[in-house]
């Protein structure tokens, strides 16, 4: 029985190389994981060199993205503007869950140790590493998002009649 | 204060529980069998959030003791063979709501549906709630969640070295596929309890006339893209008018006179 080689995720290489002398399948689906782990290393090293960058990026797309769309459909003629507005807002869901996935994707590539430092460096003697790590996995896409719906919700008023 | 309290159930109903998720996917992808309790809480919270979802959004159920409604309702619901307790009639409220739920074993249908539906439509709304009921569709949209939550658990617990390796494409996966799974079980919920509504009244014009009031009422698209629809809780208008036509055996022409009739001549040509 061929054991799978454990794979260090942050250094993208195999630690444990495997299975000599097993069937050819075998091995390509053994080395399969160190491939890609090799792949996502270089991914991994763009993305660090500007990680807080990139997070706080993608956190302020869905309100950009929303104060955008929610102008020009308020700039928009009358009979366009809630046909319009019902067409971003059915990408809502959407907008959440893929925030929330980006989000983890970046907190996982190198998030984890770059923001909280990043934090705690702007915000000496507030909070230590570790609770920083713990509250900054869950505020800033909490916030940004609650953001996002309220704004959501203030043009639908407008644009919907909601009150 | 409306607003704010809407967009905080409404993160504590989706947001929330997705990170939740994310957590628990975390420990799992580690080898360990413990994340779970993380998905468990997050299907706990997501619940609590979407019931404070719906009174910030103004949705009351209030009870119908007697009435035409009720005893029409009752006496349909006896017909279909299925047993409900109650009756709600919701007040549209400040959000103008314009609905109707079907919940474990009672219907709800809000107080404005009279204004903008005949007799028979709301027969068609009435028919299609107690078909959510008869076919069980609550308790089967809670084994869907938990039995895809438990075999991609397993899965990426057995599997947690291919997990860590593909990290970024396991992540995305496991926050937007299990979204995408439960809205198409959703939709196809949608479409089972038209087809049993339509069989019922046997009246599939009165059905799709029903849907494309309400379709005017909230300004909703007739139509939507593939990709938009896969997180749509419901089909879009078009799709679903040609399911109801195909169930009740009407030909297409009728279909795009009808929809002409209603004012939707994109659909109709479509």
């Amino acid at each position: 029985v061929c054991r799978l080689p454990l794979v260090d995720y942050k250094s993208a290489r195999i630690i444990n190389p495997g299975c000599r002398g097993c069937p050819l399948t075998t091995q390509v689906w053994v080395t399969l994981p160190g491939v890609m782990a090799n792949a996502l290393g270089l991914a991994t090293g763009a993305v660090s060199a500007n990680t807080v960058f990139i997070a706080e990026s993608i956190l302020f797309v869905p309100i950009v993205l929303t104060f955008s769309f929610g102008w020009l459909v308020l700039h928009s003629s009358q009979r366009e503007q809630t046909k319009a507005w019902l067409v971003w807002r059915g990408f809502g869901r959407f907008v959440l869950a893929a925030t929330v996935a980006a989000w983890w994707v970046t907190w996982d590539l190198d998030g984890r140790s770059e923001i909280p430092a990043t934090f705690v460096r702007k915000f000496p003697g507030t909070w230590d590493r570790s609770n920083a790590e713990a509250f900054l996995f869950w505020l800033p896409p909490v916030v940004s998002l609650g953001v996002f719906l309220v704004v959501c919700y203030v043009v639908d008023r407008w644009v919907l009649k909601q009150r | 204060v409306a607003l704010l309290r809407r967009a905080w159930w409404r993160l504590v109903s989706f947001v929330i529980p997705l990170l939740m998720v994310a957590s628990g996917f975390r420990v799992i992808f580690t080898g360990k069998i413990v994340g779970t309790v993380w998905l468990i809480s997050a299907g706990i919270v997501s619940h609590v959030g979407t019931v404070f979802l719906r009174r910030a959004e103004g949705v009351k159920f209030n009870r119908l003791k007697s009435g035409e409604l009720r005893n029409r309702a009752l006496k349909m619901a006896d017909h279909m063979g299925v047993t409900i307790g109650r009756v709600y009639i919701v007040p549209a409220g400040k959000g103008h709501l314009t609905n109707a739920y079907g919940l474990s074993n009672a219907i709800g249908l809000t107080d404005s549906l009279g204004q903008c539906l005949t007799k028979t439509q709301i027969d068609y709304v009435m028919a299609h709630e107690l078909a959510h009921v008869s076919l069980k569709h609550a308790r089967k949209h809670l084994l869907v969640v938990l039995g895809m939550f438990f075999v991609l658990s397993l899965v990426l617990f057995r599997f947690s070295h291919y997990a860590m390796a593909l990290l970024p494409f396991a992540e995305i996966a496991v926050i937007v596929g299990p979204l995408v799974v439960i809205y198409y079980f959703s939709r196809q919920f949608e479409y089972a309890a038209d087809a049993f509504a339509v069989d019922f009244t046997g009246d599939p014009e009165a059905a799709i006339r029903a849907l494309v009031n309400l379709h005017k009422i909230h300004q909703v698209p007739a139509q939507c893209d593939r990709f938009a629809e896969l997180f749509m809780t419901h089909p879009p208008l078009a799709r679903r008018a040609a399911a109801i036509a195909k169930a009740g055996g009407m030909p297409k022409e009728r279909l795009d006179r009808i929809l002409s009739d209603e004012g939707v001549p994109a659909l109709a040509a479509q």
